[in-house]
């Protein structure tokens, strides 16, 4: 285990005893109240003015004690994100769009007018030949970057992660992550479900609220997938026809969600 | 109208134009660039053309043969050669919309240093303009670096920027999504560059580069004593035998040297706490002060503050980035409250 997958309160405070410095030493170094140095050894990051200055605490304490503070300060990032994520969730939910923006939009589906008309008019028979299916074709092209951000997401602890770890430990007396009673854990907590069957070759990535990457994977006709985990998701299936869903045991119709064959639909909330 | 046809397949941008980098985000994507303002012109009998822009030009910087000259079009933050600027935006956009045919018209925002004067600013513009973009919004660098930083500008809660950049350092005080109090000093990465450089003429009779100062400053240099010396060869011309000499510098020496561009950041930051509305200066005093830019990048540059002021002082995450990406999340803000002067300045 590294220092960051520990707590960094208890990391730091460790370090401190190590070297035998007091909390009122720490204080003065760093010119914060002492009240600041105690809610940071106890993880209260909440005590402090923002997530911002909480990382900032935690990097000049580590650099301080001389550990790895960019690790450190990464090990509080999860609650801290949860926090200034807010902000782009709502704007994606809305769309404001600017009087200029909308005139263009007029301009652009004019343009985009004339020139379908100009290729049915010169290349007639090209136009059979395009293929609805495309933009499905396109999708398992994205398997390996999303591979990589999973991949890069699991490594990383998390704080909250860690969080919920040392409380279910004793508990439950296995990691979380793993697999449990067949559904595959993509989120520490929760219990909601979710079934997928698939009888095509179908991308399917799931994220959460803040848009955190869950899951993302292609699945093959003939797979299934169960997984548990904390709602809402977000998901986005690439090849709805060829997929049949279950959330806690209802199934979800898909087709309201579907266009161009692709889903898009949130979960759970 | 063709703007706005051609805006149609562009992407807003967040341009940091700083005197050392220029650094671009965009919208949804994230930072697409970030190049050293440097342009290399060739001149062929009146004619002048762009040789090179960014790092190709960075690279030739003091290595250029006599028809091409290496330049840096800004100064102190501000636009020193306004056409040279120009062409290098149009470069910049340009290269960020790599993959489009027609020619980018994007909405632009550009990050101008606070102290900069109406008509350094009507230069920023008008450049941005000519160099394609459809829309110019002006924001002031500490705003949109405590941005970039995550700080919560739009509260009723005084937050202290020092945005030390290449040509300048930006000092606010932030309140209610305005500036309260600034201040620019014209001392930053290049000043402590010059200033290794003086310092080595000086010591060691010795003639060095500014890349070879910068190089200095990055592996070595400090803003507070370290426990522990290191040490770094460098090559430079002799100035009394004429003929290239090595030597070795080493962490002590380097701090010795930075001493007075330093002083001058200090002063600064001292006194625009000491003209600090009293309630927001309480506010100051508990949270403490946050450094961004890649001035802050310099070792130990916190405890001295830290040590000088008696306050809490933090490091933003990615220093360097934070003015561009505050730009981006700037204009978002501004869409989001459907009020385009929201956080911009004229």
């Amino acid at each position: 285990m590294t220092e960051a997958a520990e707590s960094p309160g208890r990391t730091l405070q460790a370090a401190r005893l190590e070297r035998s410095f007091a909390v009122r030493e720490v204080a003065e170094a760093l010119n914060l109240p002492i009240d600041t140095v105690e809610a940071i050894e106890a993880d209260q990051f909440d005590r402090l003015p923002s997530a911002v200055f909480a990382r900032g605490y935690v990097r000049a304490y580590a650099k301080l004690l001389e550990l790895d503070a960019d690790a450190l300060a990464a090990a509080c990032r999860v609650d801290a994100s949860e926090q200034t994520e807010v902000v782009p969730a709502a704007r994606s939910s809305g769309l404001m769009l600017e009087p200029t923006a909308l005139l263009g939009g007029a301009f652009g589906v004019l343009l985009l007018l004339i020139i379908a008309v100009l290729a049915i008019w010169v290349w007639p028979e090209d136009e059979q030949a395009s293929s609805p299916l495309e933009p499905v074709a396109t999708l398992p092209q994205r398997a390996p970057d999303d591979a990589v951000a999973l991949a890069s997401a699991s490594i990383e602890p998390t704080y909250e992660d860690l969080g919920e770890l040392a409380e279910a430990a004793p508990q439950a007396g296995q990691p979380p992550l793993a697999f449990d009673d067949g559904g595959r854990r993509i989120t520490p907590g929760g219990d909601d479900r979710l079934e997928f069957a698939f009888t095509e070759e179908c991308w399917v990535e799931i994220k959460s609220a803040a848009g955190r990457n869950l899951y993302s994977d292609l699945s093959r006709s003939g797979d299934s997938l169960d997984l548990v985990g904390r709602g809402p998701f977000r998901i986005l299936l690439g090849y709805a026809p060829g997929v049949s869903m279950s959330f806690n045991g209802e199934p979800v119709a898909l087709g309201p969600h579907t266009r161009n064959n692709v889903a898009n639909l949130v979960l759970g909330q | 109208m063709f703007k706005n046809i051609r805006g149609l397949f562009s992407r807003d941008l967040s341009i940091d134009l700083g005197t050392a980098n220029t650094l671009i985000y965009v919208r949804d994507h994230g930072i697409a660039l970030n190049e050293p303002s440097v342009v290399a012109i060739r001149t062929q009998g009146n004619q002048k053309s762009v040789a090179a822009v960014g790092l190709d030009a960075k690279r030739m910087l003091g290595r250029t043969p006599g028809n091409i000259t290496a330049i840096r079009p800004l100064k102190d933050g501000v636009i020193a050669d306004f056409l040279v600027t120009e062409k290098m935006l149009k470069y910049f956009i340009g290269k960020v919309h790599e993959n489009s045919v027609i020619r980018p018209s994007p909405r632009v925002l550009v990050c101008v240093p606070c102290k900069s004067t109406e008509v350094e600013r009507r230069a920023i513009r008008e450049s941005a303009l000519s160099a394609g973009a459809r829309d110019v919004r002006l924001v002031e660098e500490p705003m949109a670096a405590a941005i970039g930083a995550g700080l919560p500008v739009q509260e009723a809660v005084g937050t202290m920027v020092v945005d030390i950049g290449g040509g300048t350092t930006e000092i606010a005080i932030i309140s209610l999504n305005g500036v309260v109090y600034s201040d620019t000093v014209r001392v930053g990465g290049d000043r402590f560059d010059e200033a290794i450089v003086a310092y080595v003429r000086r010591t060691q009779g010795s003639l060095i580069g500014e890349a070879t100062a910068e190089r200095i400053k990055q592996e070595i240099g400090a803003a507070y004593p370290q426990k522990e010396i290191r040490e770094i060869d460098v090559r430079g011309r002799n100035l009394a035998e004429g003929v290239p000499r090595s030597f070795t510098l080493n962490s002590n020496e380097i701090l010795e040297a930075l001493q007075e561009p330093l002083s001058m950041i200090v002063q600064a930051v001292k006194s625009a706490l000491e003209q600090c509305p009293p309630e927001l200066a309480s506010d100051i005093a508990e949270t403490g002060l946050v450094l961004t830019g890649g001035g802050a990048l310099l070792r130990d540059l916190d405890v001295l503050l830290a040590e000088e002021t008696g306050l809490p002082v933090i490091i933003a995450e990615d220093p360097l980035t934070c003015v561009a990406r505050g730009g981006g999340k700037a204009l978002e803000l501004m869409d989001k409250a459907g009020n385009a002067d929201l956080l911009s300045t004229e």
